[in-house]
């Protein structure tokens, strides 16, 4: 019995890990190649750098994170300490649900919405507005969590000591600053992966410039990854290796912060 | 830290004036748009250039949004889209900029060298199913036949010219790129699929049809079936239906016409539409 | 003074909290209304079998495409929840600490990996290996079933352990001490973490039903009904993943999209909501 588990249980750990190395180890000789991380890509992707689609990403990122943290912070807080009983599993189930929507619904309602509707087009703007959608309901459903998770006595003495609402929150916001932390490394790093809802709502294949104004489309990693793979041939293929070796090595940055962060928290 | 830097980058850039240009359609045209941004950047640095190449549809359905500046397209419109152009008080400018034949091709493995117009029809339609129903000689392995998506301008051209109308057969593969194409007939020996002859390389093998090869001279007389001309669309009433004379699209036209730009044309594999010497 | 701040301060997070309801019911609402053209035009030949969007006479028929996604979804899933309980057993009977911090650390990275990465790999390595193996083409069923078990694996698993974990010790050294051996034991415990566990298998099933670029990328292209493992098929998503770029916005085509997308919502808003109901009514079961 226990060999047949044994067994399973190694072959997957083996399958898993030569996915991580096939993906990463090819694409890092990549790296070195001058101007890989500065240059914008030139002759159909078969020379020059990702920079264009690093940018995209990053500037992507930060608006993101600009519109997330008050949103999702101040909802969280709000659920977590503000609401009713009833309100807030309301709110809770609402966050989880929609947490369960497939990106590229999020996608669907950013097209007919911001693009559409609002009148915003493919747009910086408009993909990050969409992925905040899809950000903000992540991140109140695990934020939630470690704010409840600070123990009542904390709270009790704190007001005790002749602290109002806002002072006592953000003692709470204080002592569970790792656990939110972490929430907001996740998030980004979703944030930072996702390519149905921005191929929709934002991206292009080729720009010649970095995007000047919100209202500019933009490259990202992911969608040059999908662009390059479906549209270009085997010349360019290395340039999508090297973007692939690079998002995998990010998120495994974001999850090893993540550990430690956890470690510390559990002292 | 970082990204707040990066957000002061961006509010300073947006105080940056630039003139946008936003290309989008066909996949067949763009390698030669690739090449023509690239020049153009050059020529006129102050201009932003973005590319897109999903399929002639989505240019042509950019342009009628209002969401792109020029829309390339290896295929003329469709008579829903000009009653849609004229609804909307718009006028499409076509301009021939290169011509191109649509190549059969398959893996160089495969012995054939010629098919006919109606076995295509048959294989895409799911009459044929396999090799050895085209030519008894060839192996009895089923046919693994590609196609354009629909956004595609060739593929629109090959539901005309070889389907003649027809629905497409359901095993058919449909794909979103002619490289993706190309890909998968190098790596599959019982792959067929059709693309822009700028795409062929020496990994496959581009097939007579009706005992006519691709080749330019037959491009140009007329005499290879599956012709036709590339486009590049731009909305004239954005101009108050008068030729643009001093913006960036007016700037961009003269240069895909004049002799530098044919050049490219050619450089891209296809066959330029005006001469390419000065 | 004080108490204007406090007030100040509520309705602000009121609002933020609001927004996100109202973002729910917006997609809901938004969804709908540009699929009611559609659903007026088409009617049920919706769910008829061939989609043909860009011919003279368009059919709109999403049923093989449903059909596809509902069995490679299936087929996807029960390899997944097999897999997963077994490594989610092993590591919390039999596994040493050594080990299961390996396993974790590494299924925690794969988890990362981006979607449009695991579909590269699925072209770039998997697609070959699938030719030489007799495949008539690449992309297609296999590939795209073995690319998204690679995706939802980790968390099966780590959701399942963390509910074996959970079972309390006296559950399963009660279970010893009347004689019952390794075997009957898991039976004892996975019955007592079967909230989180079914918890766990919705949420892969909804997650592999939903998942776009992995099977845009290596399913494959044609609108076959699936017959064998190395057919190519078209998932819905990756109907609408592929179609969105080139539709005119509005048309009926778009219209018929949009139709797809407010099934997707449906049918993943129904998952969700049958798991908690589940899950609650387990959990009560359990309690007692």
């Amino acid at each position: 019995m226990k060999w047949f588990f044994r067994l399973t249980s190694y072959a997957v750990l083996i399958l898993m890990f030569s996915v991580i190395v096939l993906i990463i180890l090819p694409g890092v000789r990549y790296f070195f190649r001058p101007g890989f991380f500065t240059d914008f890509p030139r002759a159909s992707m078969t020379e020059g750098g990702v920079f264009p689609s690093i940018f995209g990403s990053l500037i992507l990122i930060s608006l993101v994170f600009v519109i997330v943290i008050p949103v999702g912070l101040l909802g969280s807080i709000f659920i977590a300490e503000f609401s009713s009983k009833r309100l807030s599993v309301v709110l809770q189930s609402l966050a989880g649900t929609m947490n369960s929507i497939p990106s590229i619904v999020y996608g669907l309602f950013g097209l007919s919405f911001f693009c559409v509707n609002l009148g915003l087009r493919t747009s910086l703007i408009s993909a990050s507005l969409t992925l905040s959608t899809m950000a903000i309901p992540f991140f109140i459903n695990s934020a939630v969590e470690f704010l409840r998770s600070v123990p009542k006595e904390l709270r009790e003495g704190v007001i005790a000591l002749g602290a109002n609402r806002f002072e006592t929150t953000l003692m709470v916001i204080r002592s569970s600053k790792n656990g939110l932390l972490t929430t907001l490394m996740l998030t980004l790093g979703r944030a930072f992966s996702e390519t149905a809802p921005i191929l929709i709502t934002g991206a292009v294949f080729y720009a010649t410039k970095l995007p000047s104004k919100l209202t500019d489309p933009i490259m990202t990693l992911p969608t040059s990854i999908y662009a390059i793979i479906m549209n270009l041939g085997e010349t360019a293929r290395w340039m999508a290796q090297g973007m692939a070796s690079m998002m995998t090595l990010v998120m495994i940055v974001i999850y090893s912060i993540v550990q430690i962060l956890r470690r510390r928290t559990n002292g | 830290m970082r990204k707040s830097l990066l957000l002061l980058i961006l509010v300073i850039a947006t105080l940056i004036n630039a003139e946008t240009l936003v290309i989008k359609g066909s996949n067949t045209v763009y390698p030669i748009a690739q090449l023509w941004v690239e020049q153009f950047q050059k020529m006129y640095p102050n201009v932003t250039a973005t590319l897109e190449g999903a399929g002639s549809s989505t240019g042509i359905s950019a342009l009628l949004n209002g969401t792109c500046d020029i829309a390339n397209s290896s295929r003329f419109l469709k008579a829903g889209e000009v009653e849609q152009m004229h609804k909307n008080s718009r006028y499409f400018v076509p301009l021939v900029i290169a011509y191109d034949g649509i190549a059969v091709i398959v893996n160089p493995n495969l012995g054939i060298d010629s098919i006919s117009i109606e076995t295509l029809n048959k294989i895409y339609t799911g009459q044929i199913t396999e090799w050895s129903q085209v030519d008894p000689k060839l192996p009895k392995k089923t046919i693994a036949a590609y196609s354009r998506n629909t956004a595609s301008g060739t593929f629109e051209v090959w539901l005309e010219k070889v389907l003649k109308g027809e629905k497409l057969s359901p095993r058919i593969q449909m794909l979103e790129s002619s490289q993706a194409e190309i890909e998968s007939v190098a790596k599959n020996q019982y792959a067929i699929a059709y693309t822009g002859m700028g795409y062929v390389t020496s990994q496959v093998k581009a097939l007579k049809v009706e005992g006519i090869d691709p080749t330019i001279e037959n491009v140009l007389s007329g005499k290879y079936p599956l012709s036709r001309p590339l486009f590049v669309f731009f909305d004239l009433s954005r101009f108050n239906n008068m030729w643009p004379e001093n913006n960036v699209i007016a700037d961009y036209i003269r240069f895909i016409l004049s002799p530098e730009g044919q050049k490219l044309v050619e450089k891209a594999g296809y066959i330029p539409a005006y001469g390419t010497s000065k | 003074m004080k108490k204007i701040g406090e007030t100040l301060f509520k309705s602000i997070v009121f609002t933020a909290a609001i927004l996100v309801a109202a973002a729910l019911f917006g997609i809901i609402f938004f969804l709908f209304s540009e699929s009611l053209r559609a659903m007026k035009e088409i009617g049920w030949d919706l769910f008829s079998t061939e989609w043909f969007p860009v011919w003279e006479k368009p059919d709109f028929g999403i049923r093989t495409m449903l059909l596809n996604s509902i069995i490679l979804t299936l087929w996807t899933s029960f390899v997944v929840f097999s897999i997963g309980i077994i490594v989610a057993l092993y590591l919390h009977s039999y596994a040493n600490k050594r080990e299961k911090e390996l396993m974790l650390r590494v299924l925690e990275y794969v988890s990362g990996i981006p979607s449009v990465v695991l579909g590269f790999f699925g072209i770039v390595i998997v697609a070959p290996i699938l030719l030489k193996a007799g495949a008539w083409t690449g992309q297609n069923f296999f590939n795209a079933s073995f690319m998204l078990s690679v995706l939802t694996l980790p968390f099966m698993i780590s959701l399942s352990y963390q509910s074996l974990e959970k079972v309390p010790k006296e559950i399963s050294e009660a279970a010893v001490s009347i004689g019952a051996r390794d075997f009957a034991v898991m039976i004892v415990e996975l019955r007592y973490a079967m909230p989180g566990i079914v918890n766990a298998m919705m949420s892969v099933f909804n997650r592999i039903f939903g998942e776009t670029m992995i099977v845009l990328m290596v399913a494959g292209g044609s609108n076959l009904l699936v017959r064998s493992f190395f057919d190519p098929i078209r998932p819905l998503t990756a109907t609408l993943g592929s179609e969105l770029g080139e539709v005119e916005v509005k048309s009926l085509h778009y219209s018929a999209l949009f139709f797809i997308g407010f099934l997707l919502l449906a049918i993943s808003l129904a998952i969700t909501l049958l798991t908690n109901y589940i899950v609650r009514w387990r959990e009560r079961w359990i309690r007692g």
